[in-house]
This record gives structure tokens, C-alpha cells and sequence, in this order.
């Protein structure tokens, strides 16, 4: 059964002595809270699963599927910062269970890309990447 | 206890080498004293091709006049062979595939450079040395697994590219030699060694 890669992920970034010196908690799925929008423009990251080819078909119960990481900050140049922070924490992920998910790894695919929200012009930095879950939960 | 999901495994291993009679280390410790790690930061040295570890074999089949299929097989050849490219052309990591010469250095003086130095030429004599090749286990979160190799000789012919854009690499291909003071004739390439429990 398909596992919950964004909260692993999520868990994995957080985790991240690197990443959060930058960005504390601040790493989302899907989206930033609305809780967020009065403090915007500052770092943090969002983690979304992205649109495009999946991989390994068949019965083989591990997934590998796109990943888009927005990173955001006060600035052009501090999204970058985060950025930097995200790729390594997750270009050098070992294989590992994050919240009864077992993530093999992290390839990067594309990205990354500076640019700015079209409403509110908050700038974020996107690169795409795609992981190898286990389908099976980690028990 | 069930091993799933981390029987699937998809993660470099790490090569270590030692000379030949080196006790190896437990599946649950890191490799240290005589035992080097090859590659200056390990699996991070390790192109993307990864490690492929082979078992080849050559089997006779036999077959008798009164019938179309084999009747008996009878294996006259079989190896082990242990093979990557390492992204690190560091004279310490070189002397791997070169028979394992001496890098010697050469201290900077007043108006000359220092420098390390390795003979290129193999020789006659081909070096051996005992390998331990680490990676996660496939039956449970944090443990390891590591094949056991006694006796390895450098068996490949690298070929090192220098080219713009892509990592020059050093191909290792390890060959398994017999180790005669083996326990037992089937232990005579080495074992492979999975974790299942961690240490009482």
C-alpha cells in the first residue's frame, strides 16, 4: 500500500541540522498555511509530490516518483541558502525510516529555478528531485 | 519476524581492503585498524554505476544417447568478482589498481613543490589482500550486511578519461581468489554476512 512519503520527507528535512538552522519547523507539504501568509517573505521549505513519469511498475512493492521542493525566503539569495541546505540533506539521505516509512534515497532531477510567486511576488527557489519509498510499511 | 519492507535494498555499498589474514570486523561495528576504506569518502567516491558484485560459473552438461536433455551438470569454473568505479584519483586510492605500489612524498623546498608519487608499472608479482564490503541489511532498519572476501587480487584494466564535465574514475574490479586456510571448502571464497538482531 502506497506510504506517506511527504510526511517522511517532511520528517527527514526537519530533522536537518543544516536545514533548520535556516528555516526552523518551517517545512510543509503541499502548500504554506495560511498561517504563514503574514509573516511571508522568510524561509521555509514545502515539499509536494510532482506531476510526471513514476517509475518501477510491476508488483514490486517500492515507488519512485517525482518530488518538487519549493524553497522559500526573504530574498532571491535566501531561498538559494535554503535550497543548498535541502539538496544536501537530501542528495546525501541514506536509506532510512522516517514515521514508519522506509526512504532509500533522493535523486536530484531538475531545478533549480528562481522565481517568485506570481500573487504575492514572495520569491522561492524550485528544484525537482524523485525518491525510492518502500510501498510496504516499515514495521 | 517479518523483514519487509527492507528486504529490498537500493544503496551503494562501501569497499574496505586489508591486507590478506585480517580478522574481519562484526557486521555491527565500523571497519577500523588494518581495514581502509577505499575511496577518500567512501561510497560518495562511487559513481553512479554503483557496485556490482558477480558470481560467474561455467557448468558441463551431460548428455546421453537416449535422450534430448541434460542428465547431469558438473560446474569445472566458478568466480566472485567485486567491481565499480571510484571517482577519486588520489594516489592513495590509485596504488588500488596499480598492484598496490608505494606512493612516496616528496616534501616542498624552498623553490620546488612538494609532491606524491606512485610507480606505474605492476610487476610480475600480483598483490593480494582481503576485502570486506559493507552495505544496509536487508532484514532490518540499521543493521548491516558485508560480503567477506579473504583473498582479492586486482583483476581490472582501467581505463582513467579526462574529459570536461564528467568525473575521471578509477575501475576496481576485485577478483576472488581461493583461500586454502578456509574452514571449509564452501567458505573458500569468503561469506556473506546479514545482521538480523542487534548485540544482547
Amino acid at each position: 500500500m502506497a506510504q506517506d512519503v511527504l510526511k517522511a520527507a517532511i520528517s527527514l528535512l526537519k530533522a536537518d541540522a543544516a536545514v533548520a538552522a535556516l528555516v526552523s519547523a518551517r517545512v510543509f507539504g503541499e502548500e504554506l498555511p495560511t498561517s504563514e501568509a503574514s509573516s511571508m517573505p522568510r524561509k521555509a521549505v514545502v515539499v509536494r509530490r510532482g506531476a510526471g513519469t513514476a517509475g518501477l511498475g510491476g508488483y514490486l512493492e517500492v515507488e519512485r516518483a517525482p518530488l518538487d521542493v519549493f524553497c522559500w525566503g526573504e530574498t532571491p539569495l535566501e531561498s538559494e541558502k535554503v535550497r543548498q541546505a535541502v539538496h544536501e540533506a537530501l542528495k546525501q539521505a541514506r536509506r532510512q525510516v522516517r514515521d514508519g516509512v522506509l526512504l532509500h534515497g533522493f535523486e536530484p532531477n531538475g531545478g533549480p529555478a528562481a522565481l517568485r510567486d506570481p500573487d504575492t511576488q514572495w520569491p522561492y527557489t524550485l528544484s525537482t528531485w524523485s525518491f525510492l519509498a518502500s510501498e510496504a510499511a516499515a514495521t | 519476524m517479518s523483514t519487509k519492507p527492507f528486504e529490498i535494498i537500493a544503496a551503494p555499498f562501501t569497499a574496505y581492503l586489508a591486507p590478506v589474514g585480517e580478522a574481519f570486523t562484526d557486521v555491527d561495528e565500523t571497519p577500523a585498524g588494518n581495514w581502509v576504506k577505499v575511496g577518500t569518502s567512501g561510497d560518495k567516491n562511487v559513481t553512479e554505476d554503483g557496485v556490482t558484485v558477480s558470481h560467474p560459473q561455467t557448468l558441463e552438461y551431460f548428455r546421453m544417447l537416449g535422450s534430448s536433455g541434460p542428465l547431469k551438470a558438473v560446474r569445472t569454473e566458478e568466480d566472485l568478482m567485486i567491481s565499480f568505479v571510484l571517482a577519486d584519483l588520489t594516489l592513495e586510492q590509485y596504488k588500488h589498481v596499480l598492484n598496490l605500489g608505494t606512493v612516496s612524498t616528496v616534501a616542498a623546498g624552498s623553490g620546488t613543490p612538494g609532491y606524491k608519487h606512485l610507480p606505474t608499472r605492476r610487476g610480475l608479482d600480483v598483490a593480494e589482500r582481503a576485502l570486506l564490503l559493507r552495505g544496509p541489511s536487508p532484514y532490518a532498519d540499521a543493521m548491516n550486511m558485508q560480503f567477506e572476501v579473504p583473498r582479492v587480487v586486482h583483476s581490472g584494466e582501467p581505463e582513467v578519461v579526462f574529459s570536461k564535465g564528467e568525473p575521471a574514475g578509477l575501475l576496481f574490479e576485485l577478483t576472488a581468489l581461493e583461500d586454502p586456510a578456509a574452514a571449509s571448502d564452501s567458505l573458500r571464497f569468503g561469506r556473506i554476512v546479514e545482521q538480523n538482531a542487534a548485540a544482547l
